[in-house]
């Protein structure tokens, strides 16, 4: 019997259509930056598309996860956050119809909508048919909640890696043996044995990413900043939807050129100039990503940056000669500092160091905190964080509190008001 | 002459000053901004050339407040900047401003020279704002110009909710029902209003030791000032101008000192 995957055809068509639109209606050298991104949704979904078809197993995985460890199966990793924001995001209804109904069943209404997008679809019976889920117990104790709605209720089997407290070599060595262990359960459940030399394929692609986002960022740091503000949201789904797969490689590839180019010629790519640097201690908003155009050429406020898109760590080296425990040692170490991750799964203080360092490096005049009403640890430090940023780096701090998932909750007009009177205090 | 009109959610405030006479107010004026702001600011501003016997040309005008956007009439400087102009100019103890406007609240940092170090604003909720108090009233049955006869008499101030103005409407059908005094449930309401401003000024001023000077609507309840005070202890002031036209003011001492050009 086929598997049931209509959010991802609808994803597949949505995709289709936008990426038609834009690369018949909008001039060539504009928005390049979306076209790559959808060119790259468009064939990824095919694919996936049609390896479901071919009855290949489906893998649910949660977003702060090295999904790259599910290459070693022949099998079609989806990420149930991604699904959740790219409905939000590509959909003039948004996923606010999963919400209530997740809301309904019982789910609280102030928990995060990356999961509950999901939970809502499969309460329609709009689900996709996963064979296995694996999550990480990571970043926080919603996510973990959220997922036993899959578990409990829809009876997927889930598998979950322990993730420690302390981000030290013995907590690194510990996570590593839980993807181990991870990868030995999907084994039994997929009845499929693993296949490393194609994790080492996923790595390679991985480390092409992650080098060219490093790139991309040091290019960011120009004034004006080379990249357009939607980099961030689409980086994000980037980051989650594409992990260890070859899109994710061109899509940076596609921005690092497109960046190059623009800082060699220092030929303008939007009409308003860059007036105010805005960085984004947590994430930008997702439920209209139009809000980053006009950021760009409204205010001539770009986002020079934001959690999901800066790595705290680098490729992982020697990649060709490494052994399975090597590369298996290299994605823990990644998982556990992946964005989001490193900030929110241990002490508080590496995220204000973090924020510090980011709008020091990218010459930040501003920083703008989206309070997602989910997300209660990075919230609760949005005090702290005004302080740390005013003090040490000397920049005011706006907070928005909202839903970046849901846009009933504070509107594109009310986040855009604030914003702009935010900025008219600081010119 | 010079004019500032401060186009709020609900009000229009409008200020005139005289600037060859040491900036002397002139007029101030008010009319309410819901439904068509364009006309209203149209008829506000005919009113006052007609009661000032000013030609077009003889009153310059700017414009500011939450629903000035929405004007095609220009030039707009940013409410922030005018209220920080407006206390900066007309008072003396000026580092913390507290405004309780229509539908938001803005608690302002500004240094000695009137610049805004640092701000914030209640979040969407109006809750704690003018509207707030303007709906508990209504629930009464009293004028919001009577909270502080009834404020003040209260001897037992019941607790409002002070998350959401729909709840606390309802709250207070409720507690009607239940048979609470009038004086208890405005009082409550006050002092839930200085609930909700209170960690929003700690949270900028956490140094206060200043006077703290309260604007806007809301800033003419001396039940809300006393509540604040002693809360707060320290001392809390309106400024010298009607508090409700300090934004308008700075937004027309602003006109004042910036050429239209750099607007």
């Amino acid at each position: 019997m086929k598997a049931n995957v209509k959010p991802v055809e609808m994803l597949y068509e949505a995709s289709q259509t936008t990426l038609g639109l834009i690369e018949g209606a909008v001039p060539k050298h504009e928005m390049q930056i979306l076209k790559s991104f959808f060119r790259c949704m468009e064939s990824n979904l095919r694919i996936k598309l049609e390896q479901i078809a071919e009855g290949k197993p489906i893998i649910g995985h949660h977003f702060a996860f090295p999904s790259e460890v599910f290459s070693c199966f022949d099998a079609v990793p989806i990420c149930v956050e991604a699904i959740s924001y790219l409905f939000s995001a590509l959909f003039t209804t948004g996923s606010e119809k999963y919400y209530d109904l997740a809301n309904s069943w019982g789910h609280p209404y102030h928990s995060c909508t990356s999961q509950k997008g999901m939970i809502g679809m499969a309460l329609e019976h709009n689900f996709i048919d996963f064979d296995v889920i694996a999550i990480p117990s990571a970043p926080c104790d919603n996510t973990i909640a959220s997922y036993q709605f899959f578990s409990e209720h829809l009876n997927i089997p889930t598998i979950v890696a322990d993730m420690p407290y302390y981000h030290n070599s013995r907590g690194y060595e510990y996570y590593s043996n839980e993807l181990e262990s991870m990868i030995q359960e999907l084994s039994t459940i997929l009845n499929q044995e693993p296949n490393y030399e194609r994790l080492r394929q996923s790595i390679i692609y991985s480390n092409h990413a992650v080098e060219n986002l490093a790139e991309i960022n040091n290019l960011r740091r120009s004034i004006p900043c080379p990249v357009e503000s939607v980099f961030n949201p689409i980086g994000s789904a980037v980051q989650n939807f594409f992990s260890g797969q070859v899109e994710k490689e061109i899509f940076y590839n596609e921005v690092l050129e497109i960046a190059r180019e623009r800082v060699r010629t220092k030929k303008a790519w939007r009409e308003t100039d860059e007036r105010v640097r805005s960085f984004w201690p947590y994430m930008s908003v997702f439920f209209d990503i139009t809000f980053c155009e006009w950021l760009d050429r409204k205010l001539g406020m770009p986002i020079v940056t934001d959690i999901f898109n800066y790595f705290f760590f680098g490729p992982i080296k020697n990649i060709e000669s490494l052994d399975t425990k090597g590369m298996i040692d290299g994605l823990a170490y990644q998982s556990m500092e992946y964005p989001m991750v490193r900030q929110s799964e241990s002490f508080a203080s590496v995220f204000f160091e973090d924020a510090v360092n980011l709008a020091h490096q990218f010459s930040a005049d501003c920083a703008i905190f989206t309070a997602h009403i989910g997300c209660k640890q990075s919230a609760s430090m949005i005090q702290l964080m005004r302080e740390i940023l005013k003090e040490e780096v000397g920049i005011p701090m706006l907070t928005i509190e909202m839903d970046i998932g849901d846009k009933r909750m504070t509107s594109l007009e009310t986040i855009k008001k604030k914003v702009l009177e935010f900025t008219q205090t600081l010119l | 002459m010079i004019c500032g009109i401060d186009v709020g959610s609900i009000l229009i405030k409008a200020i005139v000053l005289d600037e060859k006479n040491s900036n002397d107010i002139v007029l101030q004026e008010i009319g309410k901004s819901i439904g068509n702001p364009e006309e209203s600011v149209t008829t506000l501003i005919n009113n006052i050339r007609k009661k000032l016997r000013l030609k077009k040309r003889d009153l310059q005008i700017a414009f500011t407040g939450r629903n000035c956007e929405n004007l095609t009439m220009n030039p707009k400087i940013a409410e922030l900047n005018c209220l920080a102009e407006g206390i900066h100019t007309s008072s003396d103890h000026n580092r913390i401003i507290v405004d309780i406007g229509g539908f938001t609240n803005k608690i302002i940092k500004i240094d000695e020279t009137g610049r805004i170090m640092d701000y914030l604003m209640n979040n969407i909720c109006s809750s704690g704002s003018g509207v707030f108090i303007s709906l508990i009233c209504k629930s009464l049955g009293i004028d919001i110009m009577e909270i502080d006869t009834y404020a003040f008499k209260s001897e037992h101030p019941h607790p409002i909710s002070s998350q959401c103005s729909i709840f606390a409407e309802t709250e207070v059908i409720y507690l009607m029902n239940e048979g609470k005094q009038i004086e208890d449930i405005v009082a409550g309401a006050c002092k839930s209003i200085t609930g909700r401003l209170i960690p929003l000024i700690l949270k900028i001023g956490r140094e206060i030791n200043q006077v703290l000077m309260l604007t806007g609507g809301l800033a003419k309840s001396e039940f809300i000032k006393q509540d604040l005070m002693e809360q707060l202890h320290i001392e809390v002031k309106n400024p010298s101008i009607d508090p409700i036209f300090t934004c308008a003011y700075g937004c027309a001492r602003s006109l004042q000192n910036t050429s239209k050009e750099e607007i």
